[in-house]
């Protein structure tokens, strides 16, 4: 191996996260985007990489509650912030109601952007309990899938706020 | 064909329930690990002290390489080598063709090392790999790689590259083109001539892309000196390992390819990429496992579908088809080992389609250019025909004022003679009217044509378009490992639950759960007592993997006729056990009971362990020899010809689906944008096995073909550089600019497979490509304009209208 | 430290244009200077003034009851922009125009509302009239060292907007911003169709063939790249004018 010159040194920091709930500490380099240092650091690898530009959302996450692409943040600008990845979504072994209404939709295919629309639909539920067929395709409009065409995403967003909207009539 | 012979068979007969997720069918087995983000994809490997290759690519269309310097990238810290096209051909032989047009007789083809050597012949052709303990210090030494380069004439354009004085790809080629592929029948000339009319068209199609989301990537690992490992993003592991063990002269045996879940292929990850032997080369060269995971810029730089259709056909006042003429050029960039050229082959044997006209001359010319080659991509070229065709029949529909549906039934062949040979093809079954006639009904065709003639009214430009494919599926070629059979081994083991293994694998598309539903329904266990094994070449029987529709012609029923073996061993076991016949044993509810004695019943468990304990052939009551719950079997469509008839036909398709659909279109006049407002379908891809499965299949195809035929291109500047180099050049379908797709099956059985099956997977992007061409034509026809450049942009389709303005008002 | 790092150094907003040039190697930098803790997400109102800071996302925009009541071309705006609301609440406005990638939607509207730019650098503050401060595509008027605290405006609560792009990951290829001008006369700024905004005041909105003739001959110089040539840009720029226009003037579509 070579020895690495102090010059070549590349710029690093240590940053704390809280992701899915617990407490990181992380050495990053400065460079280093958010979404990499999911994958390769904190071995969360749920959340993809598709396009490295901001265009297919694969590498959404939700920084202080706020959904994201990691992809177009520097590890280092959420110091401290509040992470939720896909990994995170629900308690270990359990799926939360859009997860489950995914599923019972046939919403995915090959699962790759699956984070994106996951996170893009949970944004839009909060503050649009009874959203239109269209307002989930604008929801959706930072979001690429190759695979469905989209109809069964779509469905799958009405089907999780229908069992809310139940679920609340229920109780 | 087989009859699904379990209590709990769900197979469906009526095809005419509307789209929607029926409950009786499986969910996508283990959905909750992708829904949780735990599932494994190639780039979430990690093997320990794994380092990162990045490629040098050649800034030049056309360069001969004089010469590399490396050694101030090797100087780099972290850079652990470089490697070179020349050094690598020491390495391992030229990477063999995913189909060589060699093997086709009389075709022009080339030998491809595992990078550049002597020259390149595209911009972005990879000329030296990189090794670095960071991907950012290899990307970072790419850069430090001096190459000097003697720059070539290049060209770019196919008509271009087939003058006499263009600049030869390939010295040792007499021109730039790979062959003249003829598909013949009957005397065109003729009748187009004696026809009482006659028309003309240049169609041509924008150069696409599969774009899966999760682009390719390996993972080599020389992990003795004699055994690799390589995880690949590929469609095909058992080919893959095949290849490697000629590529790198080691016993086959000794290497294990492990394709982990893909991320979405559409062609684009058959086998064929240098890549694939490249981090083996640079895993032995550096002694550690090597990671290279291909950027979307260099993704983008893959091709596909670039044609130029020259069309001319002749009909009678019917709007009945005489004769047609089509003189295809395919601009197929440089031609590579890659799977793309294939396409037009396959788009040349895939006329007449679905209509009946038994004169027609085809030529398809594929062509090389300094642009990068192509890939293999989803409907494998078979959809350039049926553009081509259903263009034909709405230009006939619009010169006689017949409605383009009433110019389809007139036209469409009959099921007469199925299965059997028709045209070029051994069809198995077909009702081509059928299927029109329920998306007229389905979609409310009198309907749309109302809303349309309404909207007309108000000066708005509403468009409704048909499109119409025949989708050849299953092929398999001869003396080649691109096969229509396919292996599964299934495993019972003594707790009761399964493993099937098979030699197909899932880019997604659900033959993972549907093999696995199969098996369980063979049991009468749940699915979640069966665990199916894909893409692994050490746990997984010897298959070619996925392409083509083929799941459920092929491993689905191997693991079936598996199943079915290892049941009739215990219904032996168990009828010796119980003393009765047979027949009289039935499987259900996770349980083996006798019809004859409600008190004769075990569960699935418990008969699997007692198969374990006392099947023995020194026991009379076991019934059978050994405890033997585990059986391979191979399994595939019988609908092959390959020893030419008397007419010289061949027949390499296992089966021929069809799909019909219906878009409507607003287009804003000033603009030339197009609204895609409604998109309907009906397919028949013979029996549906899950039609949860296969609604999503057409979902995503018709997707592709609305995105193609509006949006994607990806155009070349003059130096040969591809302009689009990212998904906002490279314009995808997003939620927003498509409908919601709706769909509906006929089924008309395949009589040549397992389950009645035909493939499913490739039908939508065709009928969808037309259907949005035929749309827009029919949208902006009331200004007298046309349309047949694709894709169909707004400013193409603005100077359409212009045109057509400067026309009607010189 | 901006200046010590001159050259070598950027400034993001949101970094949703830059991250993605640094990540393909487009664009170099040594530092990249975040905004996020200056304070400058606010949207106030002083003096007769609206101030925009330099962290106000577009979600900021199309959520502010003061500017859909004062500059309502803004929030009209931010409603077309793509990229969902991962893009929207990260993307700053302000950063849009520095970046002033001519084929977007913020410098046009910012243009067409005569916005002030406060700068901020080694040598203290200066404010320039978007005018002057929008050079030409990718280059405006920072000096080494400044930086864009906030933009500012006189309050326009009208506003028509008018964007045309091929798909929705479509880059703008025409907008037009309409607002009030005196006597009834409207000033129409398009964006993405040259290098610079293009601005054409017409005295009757109303008179399509004035209107056509005016921005057809204001255009000399239309923008082209992949996704349109400048003579498309060029031949439905009128149109999108008169769209902007219709809806300063709530006609019905």
């Amino acid at each position: 191996m070579t020895t690495t010159e102090p010059d070549d040194e590349v710029p690093t920091r240590t940053i704390r996260l809280r992701v899915n709930g617990r407490q990181r500490r992380v050495t990053i380099e400065d460079r280093q985007l958010l979404v990499d240092v999911l994958r390769h650091e904190l071995h969360l690898t749920g959340t993809h990489a598709g396009c490295y530009n901001g265009d297919c959302a694969a590498c959404t996450v939700r920084v202080d509650g706020r959904i994201a692409k990691s992809c177009l943040l520097l590890a280092a600008s959420v110091d401290g912030c509040e992470l939720r990845t896909i990994e995170g979504i629900s308690p270990e072994g359990e799926l939360g109601d859009i997860q489950q209404a995914f599923w019972d939709s046939d919403a995915f295919q090959c699962g790759f952007c699956i984070a994106g629309h996951l996170f893009a639909i949970e944004d839009l539920l909060e503050s649009n309990p009874e959203p239109s067929d269209s307002d989930v395709r604008q929801a959706l409009t930072g979001n690429l899938c190759r695979c469905t065409g989209y109809t069964n995403i779509v469905k799958a967003a009405q089907l999780a706020a229908q069992r809310r909207r139940d679920a609340v009539e229920h109780t | 064909m087989d009859v699904l012979q379990s209590s709990n068979s769900v197979t469906r007969v009526d095809g005419t329930a509307e789209s929607g997720r029926h409950e009786d069918q499986p969910r996508r087995q283990h959905g909750d690990r992708i829904l949780t983000g735990r599932e494994q994809y190639l780039d979430d490997i990690s093997v320990p002290g794994m380092l990162h290759a990045a490629l040098a690519r050649s800034p030049h269309p056309h360069a001969r390489i004089v010469s590399i310097d490396a050694t101030a990238a090797e100087a780099i810290p972290g850079v652990e080598v470089v490697l070179t096209g020349e050094r690598a051909a020491g390495m391992a032989k030229p990477v063999p063709h995913f189909m060589d047009p060699g093997l086709a007789g009389g075709l022009n083809t080339a030998d491809f090392g595992v990078l550049a050597v002597g020259k390149v012949r595209w911009v972005g052709e990879p000329v030296a790999a990189v090794v670095a303990d960071s991907l950012a210090t290899a990307e970072a030494a790419v850069t430090a790689i001096a190459v000097e380069y003697e720059i070539l004439p290049a060209v770019f354009e196919a008509e271009d590259a087939m003058r006499a004085e263009a600049p030869r790809l390939f010295e040792h080629w007499p021109d730039n083109v790979i062959g003249h592929l003829p598909n013949t029948e009957g005397d065109a000339d003729a009748k187009i001539r004696d026809a009482e009319y006659r028309a003309s068209a240049r169609i041509t199609s924008g150069r696409h892309q599969p774009v899966p989301m999760e682009t390719r990537g390996y993972v080599g690992s020389w992990v003795t000196p004699d055994r690799i490992e390589l995880w690949a993003a590929t469609q095909n592991p058992h080919v893959l390992r095949t290849r490697l063990a000629d590529m790198l002269g080691l016993s086959e045996e000794r290497i294990r390819v492990i394709a982990p879940r893909m991320g979405g292929s559409f062609g684009y990850k058959f086998v064929g990429f240098p890549e694939e032997v490249l981090v083996c080369l640079l895993s032995r060269l550096t002694g550690a496992p090597v990671k290279w995971i291909e950027t979307r810029a260099d993704e983008l730089l893959a091709g596909g579908r670039e044609f130029t259709h020259d069309v001319e056909f002749g009909f009678n006042a019917d709007g009945v088809l005489e004769g047609f003429k089509v003189r295809s050029v395919g601009n197929v960039g440089c031609l590579a080992s890659w799977s793309g050229w294939g396409m037009a082959a396959q788009g040349c044997f895939t006329y007449p389609g679905v209509y009946k006209c038994a004169d027609y001359a085809v030529e398809v010319i594929p062509v090389v250019t300094n642009k990068a080659p192509w890939s293999g991509f989803r409907a494998y070229g078979k959809e350039q025909a049926n553009l081509v065709l259903d263009r034909i029949m709405d230009l006939i529909s619009t010169k006689l004022g017949i409605d383009p549906a009433t110019v389809r039934f007139r036209n469409f062949q009959s099921s007469e003679g199925m299965p059997g040979w028709v045209h070029n093809k051994h069809i198995d079954s077909a009702n081509y009217a059928g299927a029109l006639t329920k998306l007229l009904q389905f979609a409310d065709y009198d309907g749309l044509r109302r809303r349309q003639a309404e909207a007309r009214k108000q000066g708005r430009l509403l468009g409704v378009g048909l499109g119409y494919e025949l989708t050849p599926e299953g092929g398999e070629m001869f003396d080649s490992l691109t096969r229509g059979h396919d292996s599964a081994t299934v495993r019972v083991h003594p707790s009761g639950t399964v493993t099937v293994a098979t030699g197909i694998t899932s880019p997604g598309t659900g033959n993972d759960t549907t093999i696995a539903f199969v098996v369980a329904r063979e049991f009468g266990i749940d699915l979640d007592r069966i665990d199916t094994i894909q893409g692994d070449t050490d746990r997984a029987p010897y298959g070619f993997g996925i392409m083509g529709g083929r799941a459920a012609m092929a491993g689905t029923a191997a693991a079936a006729d598996a199943a079915r073996e290892i049941r009739r061993h215990m219904i032996t076991f168990t009828a010796a056990e119980w003393g009765c016949a047979p027949e009289q044993i039935v499987f259900g509810g996770g349980s083996v009971r006798a019809t004859h004695d409600e008190s004769k019943s075990m569960s699935f468990e418990e008969l699997a362990s007692s198969i374990y304990r006392r099947g023995s052939n020194g026991s009379s009551q076991s019934g059978i020899t050994h405890a033997d719950l585990e059986a391979t079997k191979v399994a595939g469509p019988d609908n092959f010809h390959h020893e030419p008839d008397e007419q010289g036909r061949i027949n390499f398709y296992a089966s021929y689906p069809y799909c019909a659909a219906v878009v409507v279109v607003e287009v804003d006049g000033e603009t030339g944008v197009v609204t895609v407002q409604e998109c309907s379908a009906v397919d028949d891809c013979g029996a549906v096995l899950n039609s949860n499965f296969v609604d999503s299949q057409l979902y995503g195809a018709l997707a592709q073909g609305i995105g193609g035929t509006l949006w994607e291109d990806l155009p070349y500047d003059e130096t040969g550089i591809s302009q689009a180099q990212s998904l906002k050049e490279y314009l995808l379908p997003r939620a927003s600019d498509l409908p919601a797709f709706r769909v509906a099956h006929q089924e008309t059985p395949s009589p040549f497979t397992r389950f009645g099956t035909k493939g499913a997977g490739d039908s939508g992007i065709g009928s969808g490509m037309a259907a949005v061409l035929n749309a827009v034509n029919d949208a902006i026809a009331p200004l007298g304009a046309q349309i047949h450049h694709l894709p169909l942009s707004p400013p193409r389709i603005l100077n359409a209208i212009k045109a057509a303005g400067e026309m009607t008002h010189p | 430290m901006l200046l010590e790092h001159h050259g070598n150094a950027a400034v993001v907003g949101g970094g949703t244009f830059l991250l993605p040039r640094m990540t393909r190697h487009l664009l170099e930098y040594e530092h990249v200077v975040d905004l996020k803790d200056l304070g400058l997400r606010q949207i106030t109102s002083t003096d007769g003034e609206i101030e925009i800071g330099a962290s106000v996302s577009y979600v900021d925009v199309l959520e502010s009851d003061l500017l859909r009541s004062n500059l309502a071309l803004l929030p009209r705006m931010a409603r077309g922009i793509t990229g969902g609301r991962q893009i929207t609440q990260q993307g700053t406005l302000v950063g849009a125009v520095c970046f002033h990638f001519p084929t977007t939607d913020a410098p046009g509207a910012v243009f067409a509302l005569d916005a002030m730019v406060d700068i901020h650098g080694p040598d203290g503050r200066r404010s320039v009239p978007i005018s002057d401060f929008l050079i030409d595509a990718f280059v405006v008027d920072l000096r080494p060292g400044e930086f864009v605290s906030s933009m500012r405006f006189a309050p326009q609560p009208s506003g028509g907007y008018c964007k045309v792009k091929h798909s929705t990951g479509s880059w703008p290829i025409v907008t037009a911003s309409a607002v009030p001008g005196p006597g009834g006369s409207v000033r129409i700024t398009l964006g993405a169709v040259e290098s610079l905004p293009v601005v054409v005041t017409v005295e009757d909105p109303l008179d399509r063939t004035e209107l056509k003739h005016r921005v057809d001959s204001a255009i000399t110089a239309p923008w082209s790249d992949v996704l349109a040539p400048g003579s498309y840009r060029a031949d439905i720029a009128a149109a999108v004018a008169r769209r902007a226009v219709e809806d300063l003037m709530g006609v019905p579509k």
